[in-house]
């Protein structure tokens, strides 16, 4: 999973939105290009993340964004417009 | 020697020096926290237990992440007269309804219990729950009682997800007896250092990690499971810098992934010429595995004789047998050796009619010794110990005393250390197609070095594309929502294809062997 880790310019992300920064990070974690990430798309079952894939794509989220994701948030994310809300209303709160 | 937790509990008072070091999400060490402060709350959270209404025999289910918290509650449970249990977290990414129906089940087949939560977790559990008790200074202190070694100390669950829960019950003695094993067994001594993120509601965290380090007064690093596999270099530089001899044990998967995801140029500087044990079990040891990691880390000084692979199951409390010599470890026709019996223990492999085999001869490893689990509760599985021998429904051959695994009699899948029980996956199946008299055929096939979960769907002839796409889906999101990945390889088969036994069992291993060969009959398939 190293792939993932740091490089990532800070002025660049200050400047993304929290929602298109985590489209970035699920598209790298589950190789899947940005365009197959409709905002419907399963992210079990369509887009195949499995555990592994979960627990790195929760603690990307949380440290590009600076943010927690409790678990129980998590467990209620089924779909890539889930994740998208959730970290759009985090960022904002 | 402690025959009791409640002796380990107590040896902890006078370990000031040593003790658990607390890990968060982000891989921050906290302060070490001290054995002799661990025992204090441990007290502590048994008064505000007994206070809140447990009462001994209860069970005390734990929902929390691995920490102080779950592990002074559970040593609180213990002194309550309780039986501790730790529960896995709900699943992230669309697990919440699948963890209030875990906790549901629990609950109507405990009915007896309480269930201990933070916050966000316990307000969303469906149920009643508390938080873990304030177990600050001046908290009042319950007693350390009398304990027969012979009573049950905790209960664990084998396979998570079931609507009828099965959980072990693992005795004080045996607990005892399984961790004095590991540590004669394994050369360990007091004041090691051990560094774990393995789940605390898995046996190889709970027994072999947290009791070993206790009983051993051992410092404790306890990592979250998703600490390490988003950031496995931590929990490496870790190990390189705990300044004592170190001691580990993770599934073949987690090795795989510090080989993949830790490059060399990440470990520059770093020492693990202290990793005495490096122990391997939970799933099949993988020789190539254990080769590429040796290579990786070598050149930082980690030591091949470290590996330890190793074989058990919570119905043995935890080990059954494991590597015991200072060489890296023996490989026969790609098995690799999983070492000789814990002391105390012993193993004979039998074959279909029970009887023991010559040693090389391939059959159904069975173990006798005090580690021995006490059953299941309840009365709705079969014990798996018969005349005193546990029939571990796996497969295996001795070769100079030592244990080769080969493969499973049982029909059980196991992914990354985690066991699924089929019937478990064929019930989706049954329930989404309900096909009269229609089967449901689920086993695991190896690919990649991982397993894979495959499931044969019998359907009514005459099934058209379309109604296929919508099982397929149906069964694909339930299997997903409960699991948290996907099916492998959704085959329809027409009704009656099946293996079957003469009273209409399903034959997994002959379906697997049909499956692998191509020659089932394929009505449609969904491969991911």
């Amino acid at each position: 999973m190293s792939w993932l880790a740091t490089n990532r310019d800070p002025l660049a992300h200050a400047m993304t939105k929290p929602e298109d920064e985590a489209l970035r990070i699920l598209s790298e974690v589950c190789r899947v290009p940005l365009d197959k990430l409709t905002p419907e798309a399963r992210l079990v079952q369509d887009l195949g993340i499995d555990s592994v894939m979960t627990l790195d794509l929760l603690i990307e989220l949380e440290e590009a964004l600076d943010i927690e994701i409790p678990e129980i948030e998590a467990a209620q994310m089924e779909t890539v417009a889930q994740v998208t809300d959730y970290v759009r209303s985090r960022a904002t709160a | 020697m402690s025959r009791t937790i409640v002796d380990i509990l107590a040896r902890l008072a006078d370990s000031s020096d040593h003790g658990i070091v607390e890990y968060d999400r982000r891989g921050r060490a906290g302060e070490m926290r001290s054995h002799a402060e661990i025992h204090r709350r441990a007290r502590a959270a048994a008064a505000a237990f007994a206070a809140s209404g447990v009462e001994p025999g209860h069970v005390v289910f734990l929902q929390l992440p691995n920490g102080h918290d779950l592990v002074e509650c559970f040593l609180g449970a213990v002194v309550a007269g309780a039986l501790p249990c730790c529960l896995a977290p709900p699943r992230a990414l669309g697990g919440l309804e699948a963890y209030q129906q875990r906790i549901a089940h629990l609950a109507s087949a405990f009915p007896a219990s309480h269930l201990i939560a933070e916050e966000d977790t316990g307000s969303r559990s469906g149920h009643q729950y508390t938080q873990p008790p304030d177990r600050g200074d001046g908290a009042p202190l319950a007693d350390l009682p009398e304990v027969a070694p012979e009573s049950i100390a905790f209960l664990q669950l084998t396979s998570g997800t079931s609507r009828t829960p099965k959980a072990v019950r693992i005795s004080h003695a045996a607990l005892c007896a399984n961790v004095r094993g590991i540590l004669d067994g394994g050369r360990g001594v007091d004041h090691e250092a051990y560094v774990s993120w393995l789940p605390l509601y898995h046996d190889m965290g709970l027994v072999g990690m947290l009791f070993c380090a206790l009983e051993s007064r051992s410092t404790m690093h306890l990592f979250r499971p998703e600490t390490f596999v988003a950031r496995p270099l931590n929990w490496l530089k870790t190990i390189a810098s705990t300044g004592a001899p170190t001691i580990t044990t993770v599934p073949n998967f987690a090795l795989q992934h510090c080989v993949n995801a830790v490059t060399a140029d990440k470990l520059e500087g770093l020492d693990f010429s202290r990793w005495r044990v490096s122990g391997c079990g939970a799933e099949r040891v993988r020789e190539s595995t254990l080769r590429e990691f040796a290579e990786r880390f070598g050149p930082f000084g980690f030591r091949s004789e470290a590996f330890v692979p190793c074989y058990g199951m919570a119905e043995a409390t935890l080990a059954i047998t494991f590597d015991r010599k200072d060489a890296p470890p023996r490989e026969v026709d790609g098995h690799v050796s999983c070492g000789r019996a814990v002391p105390g223990t012993e193993i004979v492999i039998r074959s279909v009619e029970g009887e023991p085999v010559p040693e090389g001869v391939e059959g159904e490893i069975t173990a006798r010794g005090p580690g021995l689990c006490s059953g299941y509760t309840g009365d709705v599985v079969e014990s798996p110990i018969r005349d005193g021998w546990l029939h571990t429904g796996d497969r295996g051959f001795v070769r100079d005393g030592e244990l080769f695994v080969t493969g499973r009699f049982k029909d059980l899948i196991i992914i990354d250390g985690h066991n699924i029980d089929p019937d478990e996956v064929e019930a989706i199946g049954d329930r989404v197609v309900r096909t009269p008299g229609g089967r449901c055929g689920s086993f695991s096939v190896d690919r990649d070095g991982r397993e894979h979960v495959v499931l044969v769907v019998e359907v009514p002839t005459g099934g058209d594309n379309d109604r296929f796409t919508e099982w397929a889906d149906a069964i694909g999101s339930e299997f997903a929502s409960l699991f948290g990945f996907r099916i492998r390889d959704l085959v329809f088969v027409k009704r009656g294809d099946l293996p079957t036994t003469s009273s209409g069992k399903v034959r997994r291993a002959q379906l697997r062997t049909q499956y692998e060969a191509g020659e089932l009959d394929v009505l449609a398939r969904h491969e991911s």
